[in-house]
């Protein structure tokens, strides 16, 4: 149930702002037979499982209160009382049920579903709402960053996120691959091949220019309005949408959804916002930063520092306490280990205490000063460049949800309950701003798509954010999906956990001579649960790739017998999960030394 | 009324839209396969494609400012080279027919199932 909502609220609410509304149990055969019924007539409808709840008593106690019926189903249409099964379907033969629900004497607004923010969930949600025939609107709208860098429709992902961060990481990866090209054979003199920024980051650009334009052009193809515009609350059916020029427009909507995203946070230190830039500033910066300081480990931090490195470029990353918060630790310190026998500085148990100017340029000089954590001492240093990458904020504390009566959590995230609702009955929040959800495009999209199924289709099927896979693209590349160690251990117990793993020597890092134990692969299994996979981990190449379809068997219930059960595909890496035999507690020797 | 101009081949058209561009119109590019005598076309597509974006010139904003200009790309074989000049000039840059787009701006085009009569407008959007 939503969230600061008194029972009694949340049922009257559900009445009052739908047109169908109807109280079910997912278990009732009755409930579906309503359910069937309001579908064959291809009416949109809200259902409420009651048994999905935990105050599922409550609830029907509310409903009693209101109607004098406990029973679901429950049934209402503009917010009269129809009763159960049979009296729905009596309403319907009589012909009375349709006429009632097209009398919608409710009011009207300029949209059914305005969105606001035009990134991965919300271009998602808007071109499905309008697949149902709704009037939808979506506003995008990007603030430049203190550097004055902006961008085009599609939010972060497409612009300043996966796309273009995947492109670059392909750049370095092809600069080694030319130098590994040499031990197969191929002539080439890999001292002399050297990647040009320009070039790479117009090539880049040019691609999301094209992706910017495709989306323009799949709103305008959905019938779906696109405006360039910054959204704010008035009310919880009004906002404010103003454009670049500063031109304001009142907009109404029946429903609103909430995907504004995230943008890179700046410390409070002196320099910060004026000389260093994020990644929102990197993917399209004109000039080749030179010698980098990556500021902070994220998953964000790390990937930047790979493919800077990778391109060739002097780069040291200032890191404040452990790499990859949230992620394996034992594989986090794995990735860190592998960037710096690559040639990646790191600086650990440091924070940056200023940033000051020496040399204006492009790119300029700046001269850092950080701090120890453990023993306060001060360290300096010049570096052309300094990226700050310690997190990112939900943009959520301008956009007037206090006007609308939205609550947010101090850090900006939305607390949406499990049909992605706030606690304002017309008002979902999906993607980056939803709180405790994964941060991750696909989620974005599959929580848009299904939530606008859900408003305007009939559909009862929600967005299921467990077993997630995600893939790191640092230099050495890290999937997973599932729980990570320290998760499984926090939620199982670590006496019902067994482990296995291995290292792996990717055959095609063994004619280049790369080292034979630096990947690593690991499944974490519950030992009271038939051995089933509840983590999987993927430490080498091509990681995403093979994670995907791992992710979906783990859907289906995998057990470590039926990885056994599974025939590898030879010779390749990720047929190494079909043959895991040692287990961690056994201490065995997990160490490759050739076929 | 748009005005409507007809070329053939990649050296036509660049010496029609440099005369056009120093006129400063607002110059609308279709891009087809060739015709034969008899007014078929290789390109099917192409044939279902034209009437709908004659149709949208009678909607265009300031249509003085307009010229529209009918590209005749070549032939099958011509176009199928993947090094012709449609494809690598950096001003174009095509990668179907038909393309419809406006002079200048090569990032922004509508290809093939693109063009659509309540689509057409989006070239002509300022933002
Ligand atoms: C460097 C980087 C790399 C990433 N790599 C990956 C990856 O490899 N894989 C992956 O799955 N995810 C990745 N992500 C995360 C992914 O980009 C996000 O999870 C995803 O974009 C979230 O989508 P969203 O719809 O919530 O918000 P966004 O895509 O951020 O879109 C929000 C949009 O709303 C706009 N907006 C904000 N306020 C307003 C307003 N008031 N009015 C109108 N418009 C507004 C914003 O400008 C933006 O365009 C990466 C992120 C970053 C930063």
């Amino acid at each position: 149930m939503p969230p600061t909502q008194n029972t009694a609220v949340l049922v009257e609410n559900y009445i009052k702002e739908n047109v169908v509304m109807v109280f079910s149990k997912t278990t009732c055969p009755f409930c579906a037979k309503v359910k069937a019924l309001f579908s064959s007539l291809q009416v949109p409808f809200q259902v409420f499982e009651v048994d999905q709840v935990a105050n599922t008593a409550e609830i029907q106690e509310e409903l009693f209160k209101i109607s004098g019926l406990k029973t679901v189903p429950n049934v209402y249409v503009n917010g009269q009382h129809i009763g159960g099964c049979d009296a729905t379907l009596k309403a319907h033969n009589e012909g009375r049920l349709l006429p009632m629900i097209q009398s919608q004497p409710t009011q009207t607004y300029d949209y059914d579903l305005v969105v606001i923010g035009g990134g991965s969930g919300g271009l998602a949600a808007s071109k499905q709402a309008a697949g149902y025939g709704k009037k939808v609107a979506v506003l995008d709208f990007v603030k430049p960053t203190p550097k004055g860098t902006s961008w085009g429709l599609g939010g972060t992902c497409v612009n300043v996120g996966c796309i273009p961060k995947k492109l670059m990481h392909q750049a370095s990866l092809l600069g080694k691959a030319v130098k590994e090209a040499k031990a197969f054979g191929w002539g080439v003199d890999a001292e002399t091949v050297k990647l040009s920024w320009e070039k790479m980051v117009e090539a880049v650009q040019n691609y999301i220019g094209s992706l910017n334009w495709g989306y323009r052009v799949q709103l305008r193809s959905k019938n779906v309005t696109y405006i360039n515009s910054y959204g704010t609350f008035l009310d919880d059916h009004t906002i404010k949408a103003v454009n670049r020029r500063g031109k304001e427009q009142q907009i109404t909507s029946d429903k609103f959804i909430i995907a504004v995203g995230e943008r890179p946070r700046y410390p409070d230190i002196p320099g910060a916002k004026e000389f260093c830039i994020t990644s929102d500033d990197l993917f399209s910066l004109s000039y080749c930063p030179g010698k980098t300081l990556v500021i902070g480990a994220s998953y964000v931090a790390l990937e930047c520092a790979g493919f800077l490195g990778g391109i060739g470029l002097d780069v040291t990353v200032m890191v404040r306490s452990i790499f990859l918060r949230g992620f394996d630790q034992q594989i986090a310190e794995k990735i860190g280990a592998h960037m710096e026998q690559d040639g990646i500085k790191f600086l650990r148990r440091y924070v940056p205490v200023k940033i000051e100017q020496l040399t204006e340029g492009e790119p300029g000089s700046l001269k850092v000063t950080g701090k120890s954590t453990e023993t306060g001492s001060e360290i300096t240093e010049e570096y052309n460049t300094v990226i700050l990458a310690i997190g990112r904020d939900s943009v959520t504390k301008t956009i007037g949800l206090e006007n609308a009566g939205v609550a947010a959590a101090k850090n900006g995230k939305i607390p949406v309950n499990e049909f992605d609702q706030t606690n304002v009955l017309n008002i979902f929040c999906i993607g980056d701003n939803a709180e405790d959800k994964p941060e991750l495009t696909p989620v974005a999209i599959q929580a848009g798509r299904l939530l606008s199924n859900r408003l305007f289709g009939g559909s009862t099927t929600k967005c299921d954010y467990n077993g997630v896979p995600t893939t790191v693209f640092t230099p050495l590349e890290y999937s997973c999906c599932g729980l990570s160690e320290e998760s499984a251990q926090e939620k199982f117990g670590e006496n019902n956990l067994e482990v296995y793993h291995s290292a792996m020597w990717p055959l095609e890092w063994t004619v280049p001579a790369y080292d034979s134990n630096t990947c690593y692969i690991k499944a974490i299994t519950n030992k009271l649960d038939n051995e089933k996979v509840v983590g999987l981990h993927y430490l080498g190449p091509n990681a995403g790739e093979v994670m995907q379809g791992f992710a979906a068997a783990m859907k289906c219930g995998l057990t470590k017998s039926q990885l056994d059960a599974t025939i590898g595909i030879h010779p390749t890496n990720a047929e190494m999960f079909t043959t895991l035999n040692v287990t961690k507690s056994s201490g065995g020797s997990i160490e490759q030394s050739g076929c | 009324m748009v005005q409507e101009f007809k070329v053939q081949g990649f050296d036509e058209f660049l010496s029609k839209v440099t005369e056009l561009d120093k006129q400063n119109k607002v110059i609308l590019c279709m891009f087809c396969g060739d015709k034969d005598a008899s007014g078929n076309s290789w390109c099917p597509d192409c044939v279902v494609k034209e009437p709908v974006v004659r149709k949208a010139l009678g909607d265009v904003p300031n249509a003085e400012n307009v010229a529209f200009v009918y590209c005749s790309v070549g032939g099958r074989e011509y176009w199928k080279d993947r090094s012709n000049q449609f494809r690598t000039d950096k001003n174009l840059k095509l990668t179907g027919v038909p393309t419809l787009m406006i002079w200048g701006r090569p990032n922004e085009k509508l290809v093939e199932d693109q063009i659509k009569a309540d689509v057409i407008s989006i070239l002509f959007d300022q933002d």
